[in-house]
């Protein structure tokens, strides 16, 4: 897997402090990042997806710098979470699972344009069994779906979105999931098997 | 205005609609009004054959019936069926959008038809 900014050395020295060790290949994940990054998500969004994300993971008593599992088509790796601290206290009338999915959709948003460079083109509505459509560095168009969860099973989760993005009418379909308390996030195309399978049944690609 | 604007725009008009619509929120109808608007002119600016072009006219659609806009819904689906370059899948999608709306607002939609023809029926007359 082709990870940009994927050395340690992006790690920022102001935010060392909170910084674990951890093992293998690691990446930074900027949430203050994500207008730069998709340029045709509208700056609001991004902004509310950093803020609600810095909730999400703070509640879980999360700080800059926390490492989260990441995998990515079956390639496991580690990303930094980079994100600009927030009160708790004034998020308190936020709505609990609105943070969770809000959170994730921001977390995915900066996990996928690290991981594959692929960019926001727009939001999908209800129906077309997608959160988003983006498009790839070929110039692809991918509907991609989003699932957060505090505690409970990434993967159980990921397998009813990637059902549910199977339905979607766009060729590179894909699903994302992320697990707040770990934290933890799985990212996985779509494949249709060509051969010797029923048509248009689903595998997962890298498996 | 161009395409990219406008897909700004609609993004943050669909998170809009949604989050006032889960909220129950009187005034998610108004906003689906405002995505469907948005989505007619995205569709406006690329070819029915188009797989964004496609999305844009089931999005038009889609958000008309979701505002409760019947009278707009039924001129945009005959305008999308009809129109040149408009795909045998497109037009079996646009019917599937209608009947997923129709199975869940059945009555507003049966009064909705039920006008029509009777407005149908008096114009031949």
């Amino acid at each position: 897997m082709k990870l940009r900014g994927s050395s340690p050395e992006m790690i920022s020295s102001e935010r060392a402090d909170t910084v674990e060790k951890v093992e293998g290949e690691t990446y930074d994940l900027d949430l203050g990042r994500l207008s730069q990054m998709h340029t045709l998500l509208p700056a609001s969004l991004a902004a509310q997806y950093e803020h609600r994300a810095a909730v999400g993971l703070q509640r879980h008593s999360h700080k800059p710098g926390v490492p989260m599992q990441t995998c990515i088509d079956a390639s496991p790796a580690v990303a930094r979470l980079r994100w600009a601290l927030t009160s708790l206290w004034d998020a308190q009338q936020l709505d609990f699972h609105q943070v969770t999915e809000d959170a994730a959709e921001g977390i995915t948003l900066a996990l996928i344009y690290e991981a594959h460079g692929w960019i926001v083109r727009r939001r999908l509505q209800l129906g077309e069994f997608a959160d988003w459509l983006l498009r790839d560095r070929a110039g692809t168009l991918v509907a991609l779906e989003i699932g957060g969860t505090d505690t409970s099973d990434g993967d159980a989760r990921l397998v009813e979105k990637l059902k549910q993005v199977h339905k979607s009418k766009f060729d590179v379909r894909a699903a994302c999931v992320v697990v707040l308390a770990m934290p933890y996030a799985t990212l996985q195309r779509l494949k249709e098997v060509q051969n010797n399978h029923e048509p248009g049944t689903p595998i997962l690609e890298g498996f | 205005m161009s395409l990219e604007p406008l897909y700004s725009k609609v993004s943050e008009a669909i998170r809009k609609a949604e989050s006032m619509e889960d909220d129950g929120d009187p005034g998610a109808e108004e906003a689906y009004g405002e995505v469907s608007q948005l989505e007619e002119e995205i569709a406006r600016l690329l070819p029915a054959s188009n797989a964004e072009g496609a999305l844009a006219r089931r999005g038009a659609l889609r958000a008309a019936l979701a505002a409760g806009d019947f009278t707009r819904a039924v001129k945009l689906k005959d305008r999308y069926e009809t129109e040149e370059g408009a795909t045998d899948e497109l037009r079996r999608e646009l019917i599937e959008v209608w009947e997923v709306a129709r199975r869940s607002r059945a009555s507003a939609l049966t009064f909705h038809w039920t006008l029509e023809v009777l407005r149908m029926e008096l114009t031949a007359a």
